[in-house]
């Protein structure tokens, strides 16, 4: 571990704005987002990859914030929670999660719901999860049932325990994406 | 159109999914300094010596308290209360003693968070350890009896002994239960911030800003008018955010040395030792009945860890003093082992849903025993007169929770014998339970405020846990003001507005929402009195009983009259009416009516014969909890109830070293809470009617109610599916082969 405090330059595409600015190597990508850019929508809650609560998009794929480096992102493009609304209009997912009551406290929601995107954007990719029933022919979107859409998001937990109602708004929204 | 009994979804939903909510660690503090705990590594013992030298020079680092340097505190104030409510006694860095592992031994502070971590893995102890006292089945035999706490620790109502020596079929079993924590998704956090005046704000991750506003006062010396504590936004609280934890004390008192704002927030592992955590019990059940099932004695004692410093009490065999009749007696008890462990605390459901996976696997077993059908039994020990108090009840749905659940189940094509369904190579096995759930009844205030613009905006000292607060109290409002919800805004968590009770308990709606609502008639009160006779009054002359309410307007119909709120403050040059809300209930066990809660839960399991594994396929919950306010918030609760049982069925236990004395899994992926994967569709019901002697609103307690009785469900559905009764939880693969 380093005994000095040097810091490092690193640059990222934020939701759609360049942010530049100095970080210790060691901070990871989710206390930079918060602590440097306050963008506290991004949560901690395990701070070791379990819980899913800091899930952001890196280069549109979900990854979870608290297991990588801020460093590591020079020139990446990041989407957080803050970043999904256009024009002031929610996205498809954010509706969908309020309608369907898919949360409570309200802590997980971020991560579920980043997640929940770029999940639908797995499946129309084509990509299996461990509930796919036929793996020798390719995934599509007609695949993703309910099952399914529970295993894909199995990496968010949710204590105040929505996960019914989860489902209900993830699959509405992939209905309409 | 009524605001009340709709599904309405949540206000502060937009907030939640842009990331605008501001939880505790999220509201920015200018010139915030962050703080790290380190912990003892033993359990007991003391520490002979800190080296803090390095930690000290490192960079950023602004102080390292130990309890050479700490600040000394008042002691916590005895008896234990609601109104000032401590997690434990035992206060931190006050002296060298170790009596739990991960008890906090310094308290790093530097200007970032990455600093201070660092800086506190620099810190070198010596130790002086001795073997620490763990509960189990050895030490459960050093029971004591503990001092009183929230009830009273035994109970005894006719002879049960005597009834169960004399039944015709008499059954005794033990049961137990895992140590569990609440692993919120949000970590307990807190930020000092002290002002020139001596005047402290805590934004802090709390259910109850009041009683952490009066613990702090007491422990720190500081008066109570000179301390504000916020809680906006809670990441779930389930009873472990009630209680003042050592790390709060920690950060003001940081703050107030340093004279710089100081933010805390522990670590996942963190939130198993500087918090409190639900004690495992070791329950035994005694049962007498007639060969036709009629109970006529009950006896259920419960044991349960504590530590060397404190007397918590899990009041497990609380729920049989209710739940059913037994003619010829009920006798409870409760004791305690004293062992080197941080002092447990409410997490939901606290007492009931132990006691329940006790009781009404018990009465499972009797069902076998005498060859009645566990709903028929439960049918046939139904009473409306509760058996501990002698008082009726206000309101007891059972019977058709019963009834009505077993027939939307489809209980009827269950054939009994065990290991007699299957699906393919699976077992399918079904069982049910009883429930029944504490009412509290708390005094509350509240404010409503209507203004000239003709919104209306209410403040409480409550808070939203998840639970819906912010939604429900604009639908009370709405109602009783003749407002449409969207014109009502509502302001919580913060002690600077009407002081309000812990929000645990499932207590909020009925007791807070009770304070909104007198508050709103208060204000629209007040408001009929200025269209009678204020400032050139429209209805001048009129009876007070003929103005009636409606969207926004004081209509006097029968001589087709009418004024707006906004209209009738600007015509009295008024900017706001405030009225004020002060529900003062008699306590409930002081009432002429027993309040509770009532639930029938149903769960269908798949286990694999080969392996042991459990599934949930199914499960139906029907509830009498009141009057339903929202029927979408309270269906969420109740599927997040159920799923909080999932955890306690299947999957969730801390484990403890036995020899170190430490709990060894303190993370997601060595403690298991349910995942999206785990969870089938649910079915949710409410059969409650309006409840007059649980709150003027109607509603009775939810939230807890709906964790309560799912162990004992899918324990019994084990059972039918596999012949193996499973008396211990979780339900572990090993325990089925």
């Amino acid at each position: 571990m380093t005994h000095d405090d040097a810091r490092v330059p690193v640059s990222m595409t934020v939701n759609g704005r360049v942010r530049s600015m100095t970080v210790e190597p060691r901070t990871t990508l989710l206390d930079a987002l918060r602590d440097e850019l306050g963008l506290t929508g991004t949560k901690k809650g395990c701070d070791r990859g379990e819980c899913g609560a800091c899930t952001v998009h890196v280069e549109g794929r979900r990854v979870l914030s608290c297991m990588t480096l801020a460093a590591m992102q020079n020139g990446r493009c990041i989407t957080t929670i803050e970043g999904l609304e256009r024009d002031g209009d929610l996205h498809a997912m954010q509706a969908a999660f309020i309608e369907h009551d898919g949360f409570q406290c309200g802590f997980c929601t971020s991560g579920q719901i980043t997640s929940a995107i770029a999940m639908i954007e797995e499946a129309k990719a084509g990509w299996p999860s461990a509930a796919t029933a036929d793996t020798g022919r390719p995934f599509t979107m007609a695949d993703l049932s309910r099952a399914e859409i529970r295993e894909r998001m199995s990496g968010n937990l949710c204590r105040c325990a929505c996960y019914p109602n989860i489902v209900d708004a993830v699959a509405e929204a992939a209905g309409r994406s | 159109m009524n605001a009340i009994g709709r599904p309405i979804s949540r206000f502060d939903g937009r907030l939640k999914v842009t990331g605008g909510a501001r939880y505790t660690a999220d509201i920015p503090i200018p010139g915030a300094t962050y703080a790290a705990i380190v912990h003892s590594s033993i359990a007991n013992g003391r520490t002979v010596s800190i080296d803090t030298t390095a930690a000290e020079k490192a960079p950023g680092v602004l102080a390292v308290f130990t309890h050479r340097n700490m600040p000394r505190m008042n002691p916590t104030p005895k008896p234990w209360s609601h109104l000032h409510p401590h997690g434990q006694s035992y206060l931190p860095l006050q002296d060298e003693r170790i009596h739990y592992a991960g008890q906090p031994i310094a308290f790093v502070v530097a200007a970032t968070l990455d600093q201070a971590t660092h800086a506190g893995t620099l810190i070198r102890v010596e130790y002086e350890a001795r073997q620490p006292v763990v509960f189990g089945p050895q030490t459960a035999r050093d029971a004591v009896d503990p001092p009183q706490f929230l009830w009273p620790v035994a109970s005894s109502v006719g002879d049960a002994e005597k009834a169960i020596a004399g039944a015709a079929v008499k059954m005794e079993c033990t049961y137990s239960t895992s140590d569990r924590h609440h692993n919120q998704m949000e970590p307990h956090a807190t930020t000092a911030v002290w002002d020139a005046d001596g005047a402290l704000t805590l934004y802090e991750t709390t259910q109850h800003i009041f009683g952490t506003r009066e613990l702090v006062s007491i422990v720190l010396g500081v008066p109570p008018e000179k301390i504000n504590v916020m809680s906006h936004f809670l990441g779930g609280g389930f009873g472990g955010k009630a209680y003042v934890w050592p790390h709060t004390l920690l950060a003001a008192l940081a703050a107030k040395t340093l004279n710089r704002p100081v933010r805390v927030q522990l670590t996942r592992a963190q939130m198993y030792s500087m918090v409190g955590h639900q004690p495992a019990t070791v329950q035994t059940i005694a049962l007498g009945a007639g060969k036709d099932g009629k109970l006529t004695g009950i006896r259920h004692e419960s044991i349960s860890p504590t530590p060397v410093f404190d007397n918590y009490i899990e009041y497990a065999a609380l729920v049989a003093r209710s739940l059913w009749a037994a003619s010829g007696g009920i006798s409870t008890n409760h004791k305690v082992v004293h062992v080197n462990r941080n002092t447990p605390t409410a997490m939901r459901s606290p007492h009931e849903a132990l006691g329940h996976f006790a009781l009404e696997s018990a009465m499972d077993e009797l069902a076998y025993a005498t060859g009645v059908d566990p709903v028929a039994l439960r049918l046939l020990n139904d009473t409306q007169i509760d058996p501990h108090s002698g008082r009726p009840f206000s309101t007891r749905a059972m019977r058709t929770c019963l009834t009505a659940g077993a027939a939307r189940f489809g209980w009827d094509k269950r054939t009994p014998e065990p290991r007699s369904m299957r699906d393919g190579r699976y077992l399918i096995g079904q069982g049910m339970a009883g429930a029944i759930y504490t009412h509290w009844r708390w005094p509350a205030k509240a404010r409503v405020i209507l203004k000239r613009d003709g919104s209306a905006l209410v403040e409480a000292g409550t808070h939203d846990l998840g639970t819906g607060t912010y939604t429900v109290m604009r639908q009370v409002a709405a109602d009783t003001l003749g407002l449409p919800p969207e014109k009502v805004s509502v302001r919580l968590g913060d002690t600077r507005l009407p002081a309000s009770h812990a929000s645990i308990g499932s207590a909020t709606m009925a007791n807070a929402g009770a304070s909104v609502m007198l508050a709103a008639k208060a204000a629209r009160d007040r408001a009929i009195e200025l269209a009678l006779c204020g400032r050139n009054a429209p209805f001048s002359g009129e009876l007070r009983d003929d103005v009636l309410i409606s969207d926004g307007r004081l209509v006097l119909a029968r001589k087709n009259l009418q004024i707006t709120y906004a209209e009738l403050l600007a015509r009295n040059g008024l900017a706001t009416l405030v009225g004020d809300g002060n529900y003062d209930p008699v306590e409930e066990a002081n009432g002429p009516k027993a309040i509770f809660s009532f639930a029938a839960v149903f769960a269908e399991v798949r286990v694999d014969p080969d392996l042991g594994l459990v599934r949930l396929n199914r499960f139906l919950g029907m509830y009498d909890a009141g009057r339903t306010i929202n029927p979408k918030t309270a269906r969420s609760q109740a599927i997040g109830g159920i799923i909080w049982g999932v955890g306690q069925a299947l999957l969730e236990q801390s484990e403890t070293d036995p020899m170190l004395g430490r709990f060894l899994n303190r993370n997601y992926s060595g403690y298991l809470v349910p995942t999206n994967a785990d969870i089938p569709a649910l079915d949710v019901l409410f059969v409650g009617e309006f409840d007059e002697e649980a709150s003027p609103l109607g509603a009775k307690g939810l939230g807890e109610l709906t964790a309560v009785s799912v162990a004992p469900a899918i324990a019994n559905a084990v059972y039918h599916a596999t012949g193996k009764r499973v008396r211990d939880l979780p339900i572990t693969v090993e325990k089925l082969l």
